[in-house]
């Protein structure tokens, strides 16, 4: 089984603390959807500050994986994604498009924040704000296509209710970003 | 303890005996095959499909109404923006408000659709253990070209294990400190900002110990993302294969009739 293909991507020493770092951050985004702050109408959560903090911490490889093993314990049946659901099913419906939409905004911003050395607040709080138009585009474009609705419909319910919480993460996101290294 | 977080119910039927990658592969085509379902007619067939699926599984069908709890709320919005919202022949109209048969058609059709997506996707996690659902993904992606990235299926598995040890780990450390900030005084019920900085801080510090003492256990004991064999071994048996051609059988006809 030691074949020579599998011997090209040994691990090395640092790559093992970003992988359990991916891991930890995988798990953190599990709890985001528990922890909420109940003000205004719809309670905020916190599951995207650590997808935000996943890309610009971590970089695109571990940052994009560790929203794949996100998904994979979703799949895997523990009760990780929004309001405690869980299973395949949930990727498939009508929310599927924003579990989606981590992997991918974990990617670009990973990606964004590797070609900048060092980037101030106003460069890491940009590119925050392009993957959270990722998440929404591709979240809207799921519910919107699954659930029938008009595009103005599928904004008004899929994108309105969470901007605020979601500003406020991409403002914690941001300074931890540029405050703190791995 | 945290039982609450597995909704793995123990049992000895057919389905609990099932490869992992079996079932992994009958709740994707399942899931397919809802997505696609427009009629009536094909929506009974699949409650149906479930009905017996979920009888012979043993498990208690409560088990699978509680997981659509947590979409509830979303079902009933969904179905009450359709109702609302289409346009069409009205069934009564109040003022602004008039439903019509349209919306409530299409409202009932997206909502059993997605209902079912769950279900199905449960009777997975209720006859299988994560554990053994985490080797199923693994050996399902193991020929996917993994090494472009830079991991191999191995890895991907690693973390899902270690993601799942976290997960307790995070809220047990959680309890800890916000039990020791009250009895330092913290009013968690009238200070909401103030609570929510002095349990997460204290939090992440410690957690990104644990993290840091993970890496250099695994360092030292030469992790490398290579083949590793397993406490849960897999092996397809012949019902696996039987459930597997019934499958295929089934895909076939459904893409030659229709």
């Amino acid at each position: 089984m030691y074949s020579d293909e599998s011997e090209t991507n040994i691990i090395g020493s640092s790559e093992i603390k970003k992988m359990v770092f991916a891991s930890l951050f995988a798990a953190m985004t599990a709890i985001g959807a528990y922890m909420k702050i109940p003000i205004g109408p719809v309670p905020i959560t916190f599951q995207v500050l650590f997808v935000f903090l996943a890309g610009s911490i971590l970089g695109k490889k571990w940052g994009t994986l560790s929203m794949i093993v996100y998904i994979l314990l979703g799949v895997a049946g523990l009760p990780v994604f929004a309001g405690g659901a869980s299973g395949i099913g949930v990727l498939f419906g009508p929310t599927g498009g924003y579990i989606i939409g981590f992997v991918i905004a974990a990617f670009v911003i990973g990606l964004l924040t590797e070609r900048v050395k060092s980037a101030g607040l106003v460069l890491n709080s940009l590119y925050m704000v392009i993957g959270l138009i990722i998440i929404y585009t591709l979240g809207a474009t799921q519910l919107m296509i699954e659930a029938q609705l008009e595009p103005i419909e599928a904004i008004m319910s899929g994108v309105a209710p969470f901007v605020i919480g979601d500003l406020i993460s991409i403002l914690i996101a941001t300074y931890i970003t540029t405050k703190h290294e791995l | 303890m945290h039982s609450f977080f597995f909704n793995y119910v123990p049992g000895n039927s057919l389905i609990h005996h099932l490869d992992p990658r079996t079932k992994l592969l009958a709740v994707m085509v399942a899931s397919i095959f809802i997505f696609n379902a427009e009629t009536f007619l094909e929506l009974v067939t699949i409650a149906g499909f479930f009905v017996i699926i979920a009888f012979i599984s043993g498990v208690n069908y409560s088990i699978f109404l509680k997981s659509l709890r947590p979409m509830s709320l979303f079902f009933i919005f969904l179905f009450f923006i359709q109702l609302f919202l289409s346009e069409g022949k009205p069934i009564f109209t109040i003022g602004f408000i008039n439903p019509t048969y349209e919306g409530l058609i299409t409202g009932l059709q997206i909502t059993t659709r997605f209902i079912f997506l769950i279900l199905f996707a449960s009777i997975l996690t209720a006859t299988t253990q994560p554990v053994m659902i985490t080797s199923g993904i693994e050996r399902l992606i193991r020929p996917l070209p993994l090494k472009y990235i830079g991991v191999s299926s191995f890895d991907i598995a690693t973390m899902m294990s270690l993601s799942i040890r976290f997960i307790p780990l995070l809220f047990d450390n959680a309890k800890k400190i916000q039990y020791a900030q009250m009895s330092r005084g913290m009013d968690f019920k009238n200070n909401i900002f103030k609570s929510f900085s002095s349990v997460a801080v204290p939090l992440i510090m410690s957690t990104k110990r644990t993290a840091q003492d993970i890496a250099i256990a695994m360092e030292s004991r030469c992790y490398q993302g290579i083949y590793r064999t397993s406490l849960f071994e897999l092996e397809m048996k012949n019902a696996d294969w039987i459930v597997l051609l019934g499958i295929s059988i089934m895909v076939l006809l459904f893409m030659f009739l229709i």
